[in-house]
């Protein structure tokens, strides 16, 4: 028998954020995966913002940067006739998820008003992020790596959870027992299903999607300075679709089309009408797949819950896949760690789902408007894009302000990666007064408490993020409270809560904090704000604990 | 004469929908709730101006031949024929079909097209 405090079902990049989450917390974990390496298709393109700032307060950040898209490459967005061209625009500049990750690097450091992330987004395939977090999490020995293990079943009682795996192999059992298990295993969720949580939502609402994965050292040559754009959509009569290069310097691309090959159209046909060129590739894989937009109905049960696509599934219009389930798992970790760890309240492994399942279910709607966003940007096209003169210049302007104004939402949308709130979370102390809007596509920074503590940097250059406590919670104080800074962390140390202090003097981050005391948690959400503290410290501290 | 007769096909699609959005909506939880949360217009026409509209509102749904002035969605089929062929299919993907084939031309919210997906997915006897 495996004993183990947390079993993971799932290797993919949400099981595996949770292993390190909860290893950087001191939490040993068991990953049990039915695949026996990670993923050879691209899938995913990016890792958005938050989830980089999360993978930074966990040490990965630059591993990650490092095996995707180089730092000076581009991040743009175009529509064109074909790759060749012509192309009616280039989204480059006008945000900062465009921006090479070097030159975002500067705008964020120079940014003061709280609006932009601490990082910037990563273009990168799935298939070369994985074995980042695959490498980590070997290397890791609080971590128990087992790829080739299937679940097979599992039974809950009072203390714990009893898991039966076999070996994909050799059908070898392995028992496990864990005081907890987290599904992180896919759509298909085996543990989702054990729990008979179905979703919520229609399946199949845009029919059966088909995609092309590529290779081909060529390609790039059709785009400025051999440098492939990250996503060109493709818009003209008789013909759709997206290119995505996940990466500038490698040669995969991927090619998704509205629906299969017509009758008599070969894969190729597909993709020299996509390039609008011949040039030499090789065709890695093909197929059709169908989008959805479900959120499972609940998010766990007892001692065992659901994280990544287990909870949803969306299409990748707005690249919320994976980096929603990132932020579940760094939302989960640090309850388990507190409640293993015993200063954890009763309350705080419910808050969960209490406070990620309106966010699964908010970030379903707005991918459901990115998703009709990318349909509506087509609604112009005309024949007259390809046509000369001024004639072809007007209706090629048409298509390009409608993309600009409308497929945009798909990037620029930090209020869906940054704005979301745990405002009516039982362990968040609720605040009188109006809430701030809470705009899916503006990004509004506030310190109202359920928000993420809006990034900055002090007088000296450091991120106020890096120096939040990724295991307990930190408390930022203007200098004046210095004395409700004292009485809090004494409340806290007679519950056994960490709760490190740190003093802001600058005036800006006083005022950008809107209180001089913002009480903030391990996963970077403030959980109380105020001028003063509550009359009893502890109940405060008792609340945000789960344990009032 | 086959431009009539699509246009006539049309007709009776646009009729036979707004009966089974009708019956949906009185036994299925999930399509009153859809139908009790929108508040749109959808029209279903061809480029010779037949067809007819879908008035979602208060919870009511309405069908009514003729052009609505400010449809939130439009699909405009050149050929009423074809709007049946593909809004009678049971793939999905023959909308887009359609209209990548240049036989339909939209305007309007797609979000709109979504729920109408939705809310026939659910309505149609399986």
């Amino acid at each position: 028998m495996n004993e183990t405090p947390v079993l993971i079902v799932g290797g993919g990049p949400v099981g595996l954020t949770l292993a390190l989450a909860l290893s950087r917390q001191g939490v040993r974990s068991t990953v049990v995966n039915d695949r026996k390496e990670t993923t050879r298709h691209p899938k995913l393109d990016v890792v958005n913002c938050r989830s980089m700032e999360i993978f930074r307060q966990l040490g990965l950040d630059e591993k990650i940067r490092a095996a995707g898209n180089p730092l000076d490459a581009n991040q743009y967005s175009a529509i064109a006739a074909s790759v060749k061209g012509p192309v009616y625009t280039v989204m480059r500049e006008r945000h900062l998820i465009y921006q090479p990750v070097e030159t975002a690097r500067t705008l964020i450091r120079e940014c003061t008003d709280g609006s932009l992330p601490l990082e910037s987004m990563q273009r990168i395939a799935q298939m070369h992020l994985e074995p980042v977090l695959l490498a980590e999490a070997r290397a890791d020995p609080n971590i128990d790596v087992r790829f080739g293990a299937r679940l097979f079943g599992f039974e809950q009682d009072a203390t714990g959870v009893t898991a039966l795996v076999h070996d994909v192999d050799t059908r070898a059992q392995q028992h496990h027992r864990a005081r907890y298990l987290i599904g992180c295993d896919g759509p298909s969720s085996r543990v989702r299903n054990f729990l008979n949580i179905d979703y919520d939502g229609t399946r199949d609402l845009m029919g059966e999607l088909f995609i092309i994965h590529l290779r081909s050292k060529a390609i790039a040559g059709l785009f400025p300075n051999g440098q492939p754009y990250w996503h060109t959509w493709l818009s003209r009569p008789g013909f759709s679709g997206l290119l995505v290069s996940p990466d500038a310097s490698r040669d995969d691309y991927v090619l998704h089309r509205p629906f299969g090959p017509r009758p008599g159209e070969s894969l190729e046909d597909i993709v020299d009408a996509a390039l609008g060129t011949q040039v030499p590739y090789d065709i890695v894989q093909s197929g059709p797949w169908r989008p959805q937009f479900l959120v499972a109905k609940s998010f766990g049960r007892h001692r065992v819950f659901l994280a990544g696509d287990a909870t949803h599934q969306y299409m990748p219009t707005g690249g919320l896949g994976m980096n929603t389930g990132v932020t579940e798992a760094h939302n989960l970790a640090w309850k388990l760690a507190a409640t293993l760890a015993g200063w954890g309240g009763p309350k705080l492994l419910p808050s969960y789902e209490a406070e990620r399942l309106p966010v699964a279910r908010r970030n379903r709607e707005h991918v459901k408007k990115c998703a009709a966003a990318a349909f509506e940007s087509q609604f112009q096209t005309s024949a007259a894009v390809l046509a000369p003169g001024a004639v072809g210049e007007a209706a090629r302007a048409l298509v390009a302000r409608e993309f600009e104004a409308r497929t945009s939402r798909l990037y620029e949308s930090l209020g869906a990666e940054l704005g979301y709130r745990y405002g009516d979370s039982p362990i968040i102390a609720r605040e009188e007064g109006r809430e701030p809007p809470c705009d899916e596509v503006a990004y509004l920074p506030t310190t109202w408490p359920g928000a993420r503590l809006p990034s900055a940097f002090r007088d000296d250059g450091q991120a106020v993020f890096d120096l939040l406590d990724a295991s307990g919670f930190t408390l930022l104080a203007a200098s004046s409270a210095r004395n409700e800074a004292e009485r809090l962390t004494l409340a806290a140390r007679e519950a056994g809560v960490p709760l490190r202090q740190v003093l802001l003097e600058e005036p800006r981050l006083r005022q950008l904090y809107e209180r001089p005391l913002v009480l903030v948690r391990p996963d970077q959400h403030v959980c109380f704000r105020g001028e003063t503290l509550p009359s009893e410290p502890r109940r405060l501290i008792d609340l945000i604990r789960g344990a009032a | 004469m086959q431009a009539f007769l699509g246009d006539l096909k049309l007709r009776a699609l646009l009729l036979a929908t707004e009966r089974l959005m009708l019956r949906a909506r009185a036994r299925s939880e999930r399509v009153r709730q859809l139908v009790d949360e929108a508040s749109h217009v959808l029209q279903i026409r061809t480029e010779s101006g037949c067809g007819g509209y879908f008035e979602v509102r208060q919870g009511r749904v309405r069908m009514r031949f003729g052009l609505h002035e400010a449809p939130d969605f439009t699909q405009t089929w050149k050929d009423g024929g074809d709007a049946v062929r593909a809004l009678t299919s049971r793939d999905e993907a023959d909308l887009a079909r359609a209209f990548e084939a240049g036989a339909c031309r939209m305007s309007g919210s797609f979000l709109v097209a979504l729920w109408f997906n939705e809310v026939m997915k659910l309505a149609r006897p399986r």
